[in-house]
């Protein structure tokens, strides 16, 4: 089980610190099907049946639509990010070290606090504060877009650590909303990359019309 | 669930199925103005029904097993934001067709999200549940963006994307918080419960989460230093939208602040003290900031953030006497920014700027009830008296000090001088200005006149008699206080 929240945080580092956007969307697929892997292990060993459902909801929704989602926002636009406020290097550097040692930390403070919780929840709080580094630390709209994708499957693990005394119905509201946010997110997403390409296009017709 | 609950649902039912109807019916003829209309009067209707339950009955809240919760301050935001609701659709019945006639075969949508969107909010003023309250509160952010984007332009474009990802973000630590009670508690926390659950828990667990629940519910109302959503977000969406933004959309911050950080404050100094120097730090840096500010819009929503600093400082406070002044002020912070924003809706309306160069350029003459409202509402953020802030700014001055906080008095009363300062410069600015073209006079529609007005009459009857308000207030400093004790 443990290999398999590192293989989540590993593809959410990729996704968080590639520089291509189509690979950072990319590596978004294997890290929501590992969490689904995980959502059916939890269910079978826990025997809990409902998070079957939740785990088929999560492929759909995470393994699926939001790549799909993800990957229409790359039309009409440069697939490179937009230069991050932290250097690349930099950047890579302080992600290693804040998952690995976030990781550490938030078991220990699992083991002291919380001994009772699923053991999904270490690995969900280090996705939450992961997503929110590269929230603060990317420019890029898209990266901000996969950041709060990164938090919210953090956010989702945590809600799935306590699934056996949580009512279903809250875990796939919080999804849908999710789904509802992503959705509006693309949308303007699309619109304001439409609106550059016209400005783009513009430019050139004034500097080619100077020219001549 | 009981059937007695039905009427109180109505408060979310009907704007929530007029909604439905508009956005797949609005397109004819009439339909989304009178749907979106009786709608909002039929949840008024709802709300006001479920006050009266409450005012002839011995208790002071009702409840309906584990979902639902009404008390005087759920029935007292739910009336606070149908009424702004029902200015914002009348506003715009007029505004949004003149302004924003490039996207005249959406005018329907525009209704439906402001519906849905006041829907959620009413109905995650009722629920008990904090994870429920958390889904509903959610999903009215959400909706509200629509509206923000209206115009589709790059900027308003930006604002939007700003506004939902921050806030969303934002809110996913007030979740965090939620999920960490749960661990605690080992159920699923109520707000009808709260109060003992923050006082059986570990104090570095309690003070983790009421750090929590402060990012998320200061990002959702906007306060510093989680403001960054809100200038962009007032002054590209339309001005109704603003009106609905600052009376609606930011106070369910607050109802998240109440029913959480207040109980916090409560047991444990340490939370009451950040929460105060925050809020400090939003009525100046939000008055100051407001000074450099060109942009009509942003200068009011500056204001706003320093005024909203105000309603948090004394929401935190362990007296009657604070949570009430902080209840006041909430309701009179959603008029005067009522007031001015629809005021600057109307100066749009008529130069088609919102910077006051070009303000000052085309403004012809105005009608009285416009300059008459901005100065009216300029005086008001001062806190002057005769009206209803005054009496709300005072108390929160006499709590604050009483309970320690002269500090924060101080820098209240200096943060309402400049923000009048700042209001009334602006408004001599353009009102009062040599280059104003005397011969032109602008013509606003009678409608939008009357919702404007209808603030500026409402912040001074409730300065001259505030016994009209008085048991609502009252009611609902009496609920927050009964659960948080």
């Amino acid at each position: 089980m443990e290999i398999i929240y590192i293989a989540i945080l590993f593809f959410g580092f990729l996704a968080g610190e590639a520089k291509s956007l189509k690979f950072s969307i990319l590596s978004l697929i294997p890290h929501s099907l590992f969490i689904v892997i995980v959502v059916f292990i939890i269910g079978y060993v826990n025997n809990i049946p409902s998070l079957y459902l939740i785990a088929v909801l999560d492929l759909i929704v995470r393994a699926i639509l939001m790549p799909i989602l993800l990957l229409k926002c790359l039309k009409n636009r440069v697939e490179t990010e937009t230069k991050p406020s932290i250097s690349h290097p930099l950047s890579i550097a302080l992600s290693i070290v804040l998952l690995s040692i976030g990781y550490n930390f938030v078991e220990m403070f699992k083991s002291s606090y919380i001994p009772h919780v699923i053991s999904s929840f270490s690995s969900g709080l280090t996705l939450f504060l992961y997503g929110f580094y590269l929230f603060i630390s990317k420019r890029d709209i898209l990266k901000m877009m996969i950041s709060f994708f990164i938090i919210e499957n953090g956010v989702h693990f945590l809600i799935i650590s306590m699934i056996p005394r949580m009512p279903k119905f809250i875990e796939i509201s919080v999804t849908v909303n999710f789904v509802v946010a992503i959705i509006f997110l693309v949308y303007i997403s699309l619109r304001l990359n439409e609106i550059f390409v016209k400005e783009e296009i513009e430019k050139l017709k004034e500097s080619s019309s100077q020219r001549s | 669930m009981s059937i007695e609950l039905a009427p109180y649902l109505f408060s979310f039912i009907a704007p929530f199925m007029a909604s439905l109807i508009v956005f797949l019916f609005g397109k004819r003829r009439f339909i989304k103005e009178s749907v979106s209309v009786l709608s909002i009067f039929l949840a008024i209707l709802s709300t006001v029904l479920c006050w009266n339950s409450l005012s002839i009955s011995d208790k002071t809240y009702l409840i309906f097993g584990k979902i639902f919760y009404i008390d005087g301050f759920s029935i007292l935001m739910q009336l606070m934001v149908e009424f702004v609701a029902l200015m914002v659709i009348l506003y715009s019945l007029f505004y949004i067709p003149k302004v924003y006639n490039h996207r005249k075969e959406n005018f329907h949508n525009y209704y439906s999200a402001i519906l849905l969107s006041t829907a959620f909010m009413n109905l995650s003023f009722i629920f008990n549940n904090l994870f429920l309250l958390y889904i509903a509160l959610e999903l009215s952010t959400i909706v509200a963006v629509y509206v923000i984007v209206f115009k589709l332009n790059k900027e308003s474009l930006k604002a939007g994307f700003k506004y939902i990802i921050l806030i969303n973000v934002g809110i996913l630590f007030s979740l965090l918080g939620i999920i960490l009670l749960f661990y605690m508690a080992g159920e699923p926390v109520m707000i009808s419960n709260i109060g003992e659950v923050i006082k059986a828990l570990h104090r570095n667990i309690a003070l983790l989460s009421a750090f929590l629940f402060i990012v998320g519910f200061f990002t959702k109302a906007g306060l510093i230093p989680f403001h960054l959503w809100l200038p962009d977000s007032y002054s590209e969406s339309p001005s109704s939208v603003t009106v609905f933004l600052a009376g609606g959309v930011t106070k369910l911050g607050f109802y998240g602040l109440v029913r959480t950080i207040t109980g916090f404050s409560f047991n444990y100094e340490e939370i009451k003290i950040l929460v105060i120097f925050l809020a400090s730090l939003s009525m100046l840096i939000g008055a100051i900031v407001a000074f450099n500010q060109r942009d009509i819009k942003k200068i009011i929503a500056y204001v706003s953030i320093s005024e909203m600093g105000f309603i948090a400082s004394a929401l935190v406070l362990k007296t009657y006497e604070g949570i009430f002044g902080g209840v006041f002020h909430l309701i009179n912070h959603t008029l005067i920014k009522g007031a001015l924003f629809f005021v600057a809706g109307a100066i749009v309306y008529s130069c088609e700027s919102r910077n006051i160069e070009n303000i000052k350029k085309a403004i012809g003459k105005m009608p009285t009830v416009i300059t008459t409202s901005f100065f009216i509402g300029s005086l008001a953020v001062g806190g002057m008296p005769l009206f209803a802030s005054f009496l709300s700014s005072i108390t929160i001055f006499f709590a604050l000090t009483k309970e320690g906080f002269l500090w924060a008095s101080i820098v209240l009363i200096v943060s309402e001088f400049i923000n009048a300062v700042v209001l009334l410069k602006t408004g001599i600015e353009i009102f009062w200005n040599k280059e104003k073209s005397e011969v032109s006079t602008t013509s606003i529609p009678f409608l939008m006149l009357i919702c404007t007005g209808f603030f500026v009459i409402l912040l001074i009857l409730f300065g001259i008699y505030p016994d009209i308000i008085y048991p609502l207030i009252d009611s609902a400093t009496k609920g927050i206080i009964r659960i948080l004790n």
